[in-house]
């Protein structure tokens, strides 16, 4: 997570709600609720987390919800708590078992390009 | 009242066998192997490597895949090798992929190999895909555990 460094972090705790866009040149912890768009170098979401809304990342680790849009330039991970619904477009994937996920998955290039 | 007592009596007389089987008489214990063999889960089919197959596959058993498949199969376990391809419709309690696997797929379990690519429609209560296993199309879990295969 964002240890010492937290230049370019967000980190939003549990219980807390956000609307809007944001743009997180780093890591985007989210363990409370995110309403709107997201757009992080990499892209956490906590057990507790919830991102309504577009997500956009290189690296994704999902524990918690995502529903409508989900691009990862790179890697996705959903964990098995993991609940992600929508559009998904991946370079690389993977599911733990238990690990939920709906929607139309599209693969694309590690560049990034769809 | 009655029947306690009948039962008693059948127990005390079951308790007498294996003193019978001693003396030749085969015993209740003896008999229960060929009768499970009756009811022994199906050996599993292969279509092996560089068998292509066109048509429809039904199966209660285990369906292991290493060649081509073009086709409908309802089977119980479904194995797809790294050198397997199935194109078609696929309903089964379990999909293990670890190559191709193009279609229409209704499963309850289904499990997506790193190098393998499953592509299409997909329903099922429980994903697994390792790093780098592609899944391409419209998946739904479904809520319900899908009590397949159907008849035969």
């Amino acid at each position: 997570m964002a240890e010492d460094n937290q230049t370019g972090c967000l980190v939003v705790g549990e219980g807390v709600t956000l609307s809007g866009k944001f743009t997180v040149p780093d890591i985007a912890s989210i363990s409370g609720q995110i309403d709107g768009e997201l757009t992080a170098r990499e892209v956490l979401v906590g057990s507790t987390g919830v991102v309504k809304g577009k997500v956009t990342a290189e690296v994704l680790d999902i524990r918690g919800e995502v529903h409508q849009d989900l691009i990862s330039k790179k890697s996705l991970l959903v964990r098995s708590s993991g609940k992600v619904m929508g559009n998904i477009s991946y370079a690389e994937l993977e599911i733990e078992k238990g690990g939920d996920i709906q929607g139309t998955l599209i693969q694309i290039s590690t560049s990034g390009s769809i | 009242m009655f029947s306690t007592k009948k039962t008693d009596q059948l127990d005390a007389n079951k308790e007498t066998h294996p003193g019978e089987s001693i003396e030749g008489f085969p015993s209740d214990e003896q008999l229960l192997p060929s009768e499970a063999s009756a009811s022994r889960p199906l050996k599993p089919s292969v279509i092996s490597e560089g068998f292509s197959f066109n048509g429809d596959i039904q199966s209660l058993g285990q369906l292991t895949v290493d060649g081509e498949i073009t086709g409908s199969i309802s089977v119980e376990n479904l194995i797809i090798g790294v050198s397997g391809s199935v194109n078609g419709t696929v309903q089964a309690n379990t999909i293990n992929v670890k190559g191709r696997l193009y279609g229409k797929v209704r499963c309850d379990e289904i499990i997506v190999g790193g190098r393998s690519i499953v592509d299409g429609d997909l329903t099922y209560s429980s994903i697994t895909t390792q790093r780098g296993g592609v899944v391409k199309g419209d998946i739904r879990k479904s809520p319900v555990a899908t009590s397949l295969p159907l008849e035969l």
